[in-house]
């Protein structure tokens, strides 16, 4: 069992970086994914939620993405990004996915329990790290606060691509304007929102160079 | 190569001067879509196109995945919910039996499965001699032995180690001959995996081959089809594009239409295209963009049949991100063509992508 053999190596999983985690964990040592999935579960689950509204389906979706991570976990390439950029690429592929996929086979009941979902965003959860917890939260606060800076009508055109998994033609039909509008507010819209989470990306990028650092 | 497939070649790579790739009218077209391909927002064909070239061109792949990534952060914000403690279990268990799955399909396991079937591998029992016990004059047969070796041992007992030291040879030859099957299989089993690793590529690129394929053939079949007429746009003084020139070809009767232009001017390269109903309402048609030279090609969005419309225009962008229909009507013409279904020139489309001015 590779607990064991960690225990007796004595390799703290906790303190681990991600990009060592998911090195280890795509040649087959489950408690290094394990240790991730109790890192970003609840961070993935919350953004499937968010796109496809229904618990059961958001688990099923977070489910997939970690066994994803799990096959795929040799593609992971650091020195590209971070690896939670990287799982919350692969959570927004599936989810949009399904969710466009639940549209064109309309369900007989809405199946929706949004409002049901307890939000834990205040509750302390004990299997989370707190530094880890600490760090998510701080960056959730900036990149929220970067979106908002943003014009409404550029901000309205990205949340609804991004969030409800509009092609560019289907926001511009949702909004009655032109395409060619749409396009440049998605474009400017992303442009400023590259630039306004410029240091949350360096950021995210110098930890994961400090975490192939560490492994070297 | 038919003069279509030049032309594609044509559009796809304006120059086969490697340094100017980055103006290459893919590369715009491909950085023109990189936010709403990281949004997830471009159509399958667009994002088809994407994935394609990013995989060759360098500078593209940098610019989309810079936008992956700030489009990726978006993810965090949302309230935080729990998922709930089976769906950890469900995961672990599955990813258990897809850990013993693939394990029982490694060749280091067929190894070892075929060394523990020689390690039981079992032959004929040697049968005790069936001979009464020794008398008393058999141990004068070990007379050389030294005698803290001379152990009291009964007839029968040499004819049972007579029979497996028979085997010895019978044992070594067929250990040589495991230990050959043995590599073999490995081999065998290593290639095969190659082979399967392989022929998924293989079928996966022939996927993306075969979509692009059927969209380029489209293309072509709307180009050269009888039907397809060419519209002749004329350039608009007031908006200093009186060196431009346009075509629009066109099926009067359906809503598939395509504009290419040239030397209009690459200072500003966006131009957004409308079309004028004969009830005088304005359409967009999407957006048109232009590289250094001027030159530029899109398919026109179109919500009806072409002849239902009465002009073609082709107007410069503006900066401001907020303008909406109105403001393109009064902004003037860089391009424009009326049309009328009557007199399109039919002439052979086929090739009309390598026409230049």
């Amino acid at each position: 069992m590779s607990a064991d053999v960690d225990a007796e190596r004595g390799v703290d999983q906790t303190a681990a970086s991600d990009a060592e985690l998911i090195a280890r964990a795509s040649e087959g040592d489950a408690r290094a994914l394990e240790t991730l999935y109790d890192r970003y579960a609840r961070v993935v689950y919350s953004f499937a939620l968010r796109i496809v509204g229904d618990p059961q389906v958001a688990e099923e979706l977070m489910q997939e993405v970690f066994f994803r991570a799990w096959q795929q976990g040799r593609a992971f390439r650091s020195s590209r990004g971070s690896f939670i950029t990287w799982l919350l690429s692969i959570t927004h592929n599936l989810s949009i996915d399904e969710l466009r996929k639940r549209r064109r086979r309309p369900q007989r009941a809405e199946n929706n329990h949004e409002e049901d979902q307890p939000l834990l965003s205040d509750m302390p959860d004990e299997s989370q790290n707190i530094e880890e917890e600490v760090w998510l939260t701080t960056l959730r606060e900036r990149i929220a606060k970067a979106l908002e800076t943003l014009p409404p009508a550029q901000r309205e055109a990205i949340e609804l691509a991004y969030f409800q998994g509009l092609t560019q033609r289907e926001v511009a039909e949702r909004l009655g304007e032109p395409l060619g509008t749409i396009k440049t507010r998605m474009r400017l819209g992303m442009q400023k929102l590259r630039e306004q989470l410029g240091d949350e990306l360096g950021e995210l990028v110098e930890r994961a160079e400090d975490e192939v650092d560490e492994r070297e | 190569m038919s003069e279509t497939a030049d032309a594609r070649q044509t559009v796809r790579h304006a120059t086969d001067d490697p340094s100017t790739d980055d103006d290459s009218i893919e590369c715009r077209f491909v950085q023109d879509l990189a936010a709403p391909f990281a949004l997830a927002a471009v159509e399958t064909h667009e994002r088809l196109l994407i994935e394609q070239h990013i995989l060759f061109c360098a500078s593209c792949a940098r610019v989309v995945r810079q936008f992956r990534s700030s489009a990726a952060l978006l993810g965090l914000t949302n309230p935080v919910a729990t998922p709930s403690p089976k769906a950890k279990a469900a995961l672990f268990a599955r990813i258990n039996e897809a850990s013993r799955t693939q394990s029982q399909l490694r060749p280091a396991t067929a190894y070892s499965d075929f060394t523990e079937s020689m390690r039981t591998l079992t032959l004929p029992a040697s049968r005790p001699n069936p001979s009464p016990a020794p008398s008393p004059a058999q141990p004068a047969t070990r007379r050389f032995s030294p005698s803290w070796l001379r152990l009291p041992r009964p007839a029968w007992e040499i004819g049972a180690f007579a029979a497996p030291l028979a085997t010895v040879p019978l044992l070594l030859a067929l250990g040589i001959v495991g230990l050959w099957a043995i590599n073999t299989r490995v081999e065998l089993n290593d290639r095969i995996a190659e082979v399967q690793q392989l022929s998924a590529q293989v079928d996966s690129l022939n996927s993306q081959v075969a979509a692009l394929n059927e969209s380029l053939e489209s293309m072509d079949r709307f180009v050269a089809a009888a039907d397809a007429k060419t519209y002749v746009m004329t350039p608009s003084a007031a908006a200093g594009s009186s060196g431009a020139y346009g075509q629009v070809i066109a099926n009067p009767n359906t809503d598939q239409a395509m504009l290419m232009v040239w030397r209009l001017s690459g200072s500003n390269p966006r131009y957004d295209v409308v079309l004028e109903t004969h009830q005088g309402t304005i359409e967009p048609a999407g957006e048109l963009v232009v590289n250094a030279e001027g030159k530029g090609v899109t398919v026109l969005d179109l919500d009806r049949p072409f002849a239902m419309y009465r002009s073609v225009h082709v107007k410069p962008q503006l900066q401001d991100s907020t303008a909406g229909t109105s403001d393109t009507i009064s902004r003037a013409d860089a391009l424009f063509a009326v049309i009328d279904p009557n007199l399109g020139s039919t002439d052979d489309t086929d090739g009309i992508l390598m026409q230049s001015p």
